[in-house]
């Protein structure tokens, strides 16, 4: 039932990575030229601070680790802290760990069953 | 006025002890005389000094205003490119935040202003600076986070001077200062008092070629600061995760 999306290539992001890349932590961990959506169901959800996290299980049965800003920032942005919950279908497209290791730097989530939609990373973001 | 002060410095103690949303609200009870205009937010230094005072948002959203590429001496260039190829080295994984990274983090901070003090108290990390105003020098001491910070007014402009910092950096990707930093940050009302300019100089002679600095706007605010629990935690897969907040 679920399946991992789609892997699309980065074009958008790839000519400002590159000028910001030598000299970026978070460059250094997540790919920006490797960008990926995946679907799947969320088995935890870490709202909390420095980095807030989702856990999700894909269709593969792979658990993916995705991380976006710190709770403190969510929730002046929108995403409160029981906005979800596991078992939540979601969709997240992120920037890939450059390890390989099933790690995203989230850049969009969302739950279709109901449009909801979380808070990500700019697509330009160098921090 | 001397109870007030007793008072006011009761509730700095508690926000160090942690109980921070509290103490803010009674902070800001005793240290305002509530909801004011800008004619009539008096300062404690009288009418001829701003009152700076009131909790600011910065403005830009990313730390975009920092320039990429500062005027890096060689020791700064390798600094920096150590620090490139470490990015597990970040404290601020582990919930240490140098000055730097306060300075250039999108969250507020509150300030208190008293007669011989301006105390910031930021939502990063709960960190708490004392800036004084009673004329001391900077003590011969260790280095630490925030470092050791003294003011005066210049005009409309309170000027903070600060030293002692422990090795930070700047931005979340680096932009590293040294042991022998001075940091000056310029703040100033504008715009009625609805927002405060920091013009912030940063003058490390070991990792820049010269003094170099940035620009930054916060706007003023009623929302509150957050608490701000900072948790490392690994995750531990299967049967032996767990879940939540993170509480």
């Amino acid at each position: 039932m679920m399946r991992k999306l789609c892997v699309i290539s980065a074009l958008g992001v790839a000519g400002i990575a590159a000028t910001a890349q030598a000299h970026h932590s978070f460059v250094r961990e997540y790919d920006p030229q490797n960008v990926v959506t995946v679907e799947g169901t969320v088995t935890e959800v870490w709202y909390q601070n420095p980095h807030s996290r989702v856990y999700f299980e894909d269709a593969d049965k792979v658990l993916w680790e995705a991380e976006t800003y710190p709770r403190n920032i969510l929730d002046r942005r929108g995403w409160k802290h029981d906005d979800l919950k596991p078992g939540d279908v979601v969709v997240v497209t992120g920037r890939r760990a450059r390890n390989g290791s099933p790690r995203l730097q989230i850049l969009s989530i969302v739950r279709p069953s109901d449009g909801w939609e979380g808070v990500g990373f700019e697509a330009d973001s160098i921090d | 006025m001397r109870k007030l002060h007793d008072i006011e410095g009761e509730a700095i103690m508690e926000i160090v002890a942690g109980r921070i949303v509290a103490s803010m609200a009674l902070a800001a009870c005793l240290a305002f005389t509530g909801p004011a205009t800008s004619q009539e937010r008096v300062s404690p230094q009288g009418a001829n000094v701003p009152n700076l005072s009131g909790t600011w948002m910065p403005e830009a959203w990313s730390t975009d205003e920092w320039p990429l590429e500062p005027p890096y001496s060689e020791a700064g260039r390798a600094a920096q490119a150590h620090w490139a190829a470490h990015p597990e080295q970040d404290p601020s994984y582990a919930c240490i935040v140098p000055l730097g990274r306060i300075l250039s983090a999108p969250l507020p901070f509150e300030i208190i202003q008293q007669p011989d003090r301006v105390t910031l108290l930021y939502e990063y990390d709960h960190q708490v600076r004392r800036v004084y105003l009673d004329g001391r020098g900077h003590p011969d001491s260790y280095p630490t986070l925030m470092g050791h910070s003294i003011g005066r007014w210049e005009g409309d402009t309170l000027v903070i001077e600060t030293a002692n910092l422990e090795p930070g950096y700047l931005r979340p990707q680096g932009m590293p200062y040294s042991r022998e930093t001075r940091l000056t940050e310029r703040l100033t009302l504008v715009d009625g008092g609805e927002r405060l300019r920091a013009e912030i100089v940063i003058d490390d002679p070991v990792y820049y070629a010269k003094t170099w600095g940035v620009t930054k706007y916060y706007r003023r605010t009623d929302e509150e600061i957050k608490d701000y629990e900072c948790i490392v935690r690994e995750h531990v897969p299967a049967d032996g995760g767990s879940q939540g907040e993170g509480s």
